[in-house]
């Protein structure tokens, strides 16, 4: 058992903690029923005094609308009391925002207007400062809110997103600290635009979602056995032994290689048949 | 099973679940029980009909999640200036490991506490939390690192 769970369990609540909670709930329920006769002057009354008030916060209360998140999906965000939408202007391929004053509490959401295709990388790149500079970055994607980093407390940001559907993306930076910041940034979306490129003979290039078998019959014994992609540059097991299927959901450059028992290398590009889904047949592109 | 006898056997079960979630967000008893009676009259209230205990459960979980955070936000809340409350009973070593992970924010606090004290999985502090299972496995992984700075080590922590 974990440390944390035993001290939770020490902790001491009075024995008869379960009886004094349900007497209390019976006893509230037995006085809510009794108040039910006075509840139409209780109601005019509290009504009176809603519409007062609400003439009096609306005046200058802080806005948590925007078009890419719910106002309760906002309220779960620690620390955040304003939302503002921020239009970025395009400008050579990249998206770009200049000067803008974010106030303690507030988070800006900067809409790009573009759709991120499955596998492809948005990077947010961009300058802050101000006084005891803390700031956290995040992203808007379906109408929720996904922390990236908090409490950063560096001039310099630089964060990146590869989508894993496609749509649309809204960086989010959050001024979590005591005074205005301001915030200088671009956004740069990158496709995976992999087709025209050489990576080499050893790499395999697919245009769609497909499958890759693998059929080693090499006189080597195999470990295990990885796929690359050139794209993200990240490392994925694919199995172990001479068989393995891999699925690959987004086009882009792959090296399919396999650990040998001596600690070897191959390349098993040679073993290699790729099966594309019913919809994308045009097959392997090769380079 | 009436209204009541659902109360009861609902209190006597996750009474302790519902307390000591609220514990972790007041850091005292008699608040904790303030919030638990809140609770458990919300759901003398609630005309939703539980269809399994696990549904029961994780609806109790957010409704204390709600009322604590009400609580903590509320003004008498805030301007009272009461002492931490004393833990004296509890070994030095488990008072340690509750002072640390209560000095957490509470998006670290409240995913380590349903993993570790009441044994949900990843997926189902998603789904309580309303919130992607990556962003969950990431807090988890921030709390672990805080309290690890705190601590010393993170064994001080999980092992027993």
């Amino acid at each position: 058992m974990n440390r944390y769970k035993v001290a939770m369990e020490q902790l001491y609540f009075s024995e008869d903690v379960a009886d004094k909670i349900y007497l209390s709930v019976m006893s509230r329920a037995a006085s809510t029923e009794r108040r039910i006769k006075y509840w139409p002057a209780i109601y005019a009354l509290i009504g009176s005094v809603a519409v007062v008030i609400i003439c009096l916060t609306s005046i200058d209360s802080p806005s948590l609308e925007s078009e890419f998140i719910s106002e309760e999906a906002i309220m779960e965000i620690e620390n955040i009391e304003t939302v503002r939408d921020i239009q970025m202007i395009e400008g050579g391929g990249n998206y770009y925002i200049d000067n803008v004053v974010i106030e303690p509490g507030e988070m800006v959401i900067l809409n790009t207007g573009a759709d991120l295709q499955n596998g492809e990388k948005s990077v947010l790149c961009g300058n802050l400062s101000g006084e005891n500079l803390c700031y956290s970055v995040g992203y808007i994607h379906e109408g929720n809110y996904n922390e990236i980093n908090d409490n950063i407390e560096l001039a310099e940001v630089s964060e990146t997103i590869i989508s894993n559907e496609t749509g649309k993306y809204y960086w989010c930076v959050m001024n979590v600290s005591n005074t205005a910041v301001k915030f200088d940034g671009n956004v740069q979306i990158e496709t995976r635009n992999l087709l025209y490129k050489s990576f080499g003979e050893d790499v395999v290039v697919v245009d769609g979602a497909c499958t890759f078998i693998i059929n080693y019959h090499g006189s080597e014994i195999l470990e295990e056995i990885y796929v690359y992609d050139h794209q993200t540059q990240e490392e994925n097991k694919a199995g172990y032994g001479t068989d393995t299927i891999y699925k690959v959901s987004v086009p882009g450059a792959y090296t399919v290689y396999a650990i040998t028992k001596e600690g070897g290398i191959i390349n098993l590009k040679a073993y290699l048949t790729i099966e594309y889904e019913a919809e994308n047949t045009s097959g392997i592109i090769s380079l | 099973m009436d209204k009541n006898e659902i109360l009861k056997r609902a209190i006597q079960e996750y009474s302790q679940t519902v307390l000591k979630l609220a514990y972790s967000y007041v850091q005292n008893s008699s608040d904790a029980e303030d919030i638990a009676q809140d609770v458990f009259f919300a759901l003398l209230k609630e005309e939703k009909l539980f269809l399994t205990e696990e549904h029961l459960k994780a609806w109790l979980i957010r409704v204390t999640i709600n009322k604590s955070k009400n609580h903590v936000k509320s003004s008498w809340f805030s301007k009272r200036n009461e002492m931490p409350e004393n833990l004296s009973y509890m070994p030095k070593e488990y008072n340690e490991v509750l002072e640390a992970v209560f000095q957490l924010k509470e998006k670290y606090r409240l995913p380590i506490h349903l993993f570790y004290y009441e044994g949900y999985s990843i997926q189902e502090i998603a789904e309580i939390m309303k919130i992607p299972s990556a962003t969950v496995g990431t807090r988890l992984k921030r709390g672990r690192e805080k309290l690890r700075i705190l601590l010393g080590s993170e064994d001080g922590f999980i092992n027993e």
